[in-house]
């Protein structure tokens, strides 16, 4: 990948187009063989390719997870209700993207709406997983993912509710960073829960993820709930490194029933950070074990309003019936079967009689995870935990059991009720298969993950 | 708590959503095996927010019972708070910082 200051040349640009061309025809003989991974939902023409002289992505491909909104190609967050809806304006971190050179490659494959931990909840297929095509490659942003352990492009953004980039990056082997609630703007990501919702980026390496990061993150008049902080340089964090740093260990997130060869990775992880300068030390989250249950409240109910826009009247398909209730009925049959379970129990708990034994408790529940993590980060500077309790599973293994499937998340949701940054980097191998270490920061210390997670990256880049 | 295939049919209605009676039967033990695992967090008797979760990042919600309620706008005369109009829709002032034009 390209890290430019500079103003392209005319006879580089004429190299950057013809390597960006070959790259979309490579990408596009790849999907439409039989051998497509189905990362790929929409591919974007060359003669679509916009002009680029200068940023540091000048000429550089970039994935984008079909929920954030792009003009030029369609935006349909895998779902059969927007098939070919295509968004009459451009998601904020488009925008920054083509400003810093960057070229849009195309539009990922997700669990619909965002809603699923396997890319197996898409109207348009499954995504399968490159490292090995029998099994998923986590969710919801699989395409994502997929399209970076690929080699399909270097860099791709996804969005993480309750986990969605950390755990297919772990899954698929490459670097996923979820920031804190407010840094990126969510203006033209299509919601599924607005409270949790965040744009996060997927990379090859720490460098090009935190990259990505830092050219999309930033204050926007367009999101209420962007925040006015500065943005550091997540780049040079990479190489900060970890002397002195305080990592704390929570014990709720190694149960006994963790798989011993997923703790012996996670431990050799640990050395590796310890031998790099940094201290560790074990500290307490009581409430985690309350976490899923919360999240599935919390997400359920906002995704209950948020989704209720879809009734055939301004957004996607319409169909017709008699009467206006029966042409919502008829149109809201196009939502998939995950989709339709997460709307049913998110309006069950928002339901009167219900609210203050479900949202209200979630709610609180919700304040005294982030309590427990405020605790902690005044003893510690990042937390380190397992992204996910196994390596990717296999297709169809737990898409009939939605509580099974809702547990694949049980250590990422917690940094999206709190709001705070989570980052998944590559540790190895259990049977042949990648496992992710995530790193939790403070409120805003995305630059401390990226340091841990950048000398972790480095002492597994020694052995080679 | 348990629900029956009777409160799935209701909140089906109350969601919008046409439901069969295959849809019916799967979702009834679906949301019940959910519900069963949701349940734990009443074990946990939280009644009240920690003393300092406002400032911890985490924006939550106003308890509902504090929620004040203010004069509904919708009562007003429209010319009061959105004098302008275009095509039968009320033009919105913009943000501060946000200029329209960029999203054409």
């Amino acid at each position: 990948m390209s890290i430019r200051d500079e103003v392209l040349s005319s006879s580089e640009i004429l190299d950057v187009r013809g390597s960006a061309v070959r790259s979309l025809d490579h990408i596009k003989e790849l999907e439409g063989g039989q051998e497509s991974l189905n990362a790929f939902l929409a591919i974007a023409d060359p003669e679509d390719l916009e002009p680029y002289d200068r940023g540091p992505l000048a000429g550089v491909m970039v994935a984008l997870k079909d929920n954030i909104c792009t003009k030029g190609l369609p935006t349909t967050c895998g779902s059969s209700m927007l098939k070919g809806y295509r968004s009459p304006y451009e998601a904020t971190v488009v925008k920054k993207l083509r400003r810093a050179g960057g070229l849009i490659a195309g539009k990922t494959n997700l669990d619909e709406f965002g809603m699923g931990s396997s890319t197996e909840n898409s109207a348009f297929g499954p995504t399968l997983n490159p490292v090995d095509r029998s099994l998923v490659p986590g969710g919801s942003s699989g395409g994502s993912a997929a399209a970076v352990a690929a080699g399909y492009v270097r860099i791709a953004l996804g969005s993480d509710t309750g986990g969605s980039v950390r755990q297919p990056a772990a899954f698929c082997g490459v670097v996923g960073i979820k920031p804190t609630y407010g840094r990126v703007s969510r203006y033209g990501l299509i919601a599924f829960a607005s409270s949790l919702d965040q744009i996060g980026t997927i990379g090859a390496t720490v460098l090009e993820a935190s990259l990505l990061l830092e050219i999309v993150s930033g204050h926007d008049a367009r999101d209420s709930t962007s925040a006015q902080k500065p943005v550091p340089s997540y780049k040079d964090a990479v190489v900060e490194g970890v002397e002195g740093m305080v990592i704390g260990i929570p014990t709720e997130y190694f149960p006994e029933q963790l798989d011993p060869s997923v703790r012996a990775l996670l431990d050799e992880a640990c050395e590796r950070l310890i031998d790099a300068g940094a201290e560790v030390r074990p500290v307490s989250l009581p409430h985690t074990e309350f976490a899923i249950p919360c999240y599935y409240v919390l997400a359920t109910a906002e995704a209950s309003s948020n989704l209720a826009r879809y009734d055939g009247v301004r957004f996607g398909v319409r169909v017709p019936a008699e009467g206006l209730e029966r042409m919502y009925e008829g149109t809201r049959g196009n939502f998939g079967t995950e989709v339709k379970r997460r709307i049913m129990l998110g309006t069950y708990v928002l339901s009167s009689g219900y609210y203050d034994a479900y949202y209200g408790t979630a709610q609180r529940t919700r304040a005294s995870i982030a309590h427990d993590f405020k605790t902690a980060f005044s003893e510690v500077d990042v937390l380190f935990t397992p992204t996910s309790p196994t390596p990717a599973f296999p297709l169809g293994e737990r898409v009939l059991d939605p509580v099974a499937m809702y547990l694949s998340d049980v250590f990422t949701v917690t940094a999206n009720l709190a709001g705070i940054p989570g980052l998944s980097v590559p540790i190895g191998t259990v049977g042949g298969l990648p496992l992710g270490a995530q790193l939790l920061g403070p409120w805003w210390g995305e630059n401390r993950i990226i340091a841990a997670a950048g000398a972790l990256e480095a002492s597994y880049q020694e052995d080679t | 708590m348990s629900i029956s295939a009777e409160d799935v049919k209701r909140i089906g209605e109350l969601a919008r959503l046409h439901l069969d009676t295959d849809e019916v039967e799967h979702l009834t033990s679906d949301l019940n095996a959910i519900l069963q695992h949701v349940d734990s967090l009443r074990d946990l008797g939280l009644t009240e927010l920690p003393e300092d979760s406002l400032q911890s990042g985490s924006k939550l919600a106003p308890d509902p019972q504090e929620a004040v309620e203010g004069p509904d706008k919708l009562r007003e005369t429209p010319v009061d708070f959105a004098p302008e109009w275009q095509e039968g829709f009320f033009i919105v002032p913009a943000p501060p910082g946000v200029n329209p034009s960029e999203d054409q």
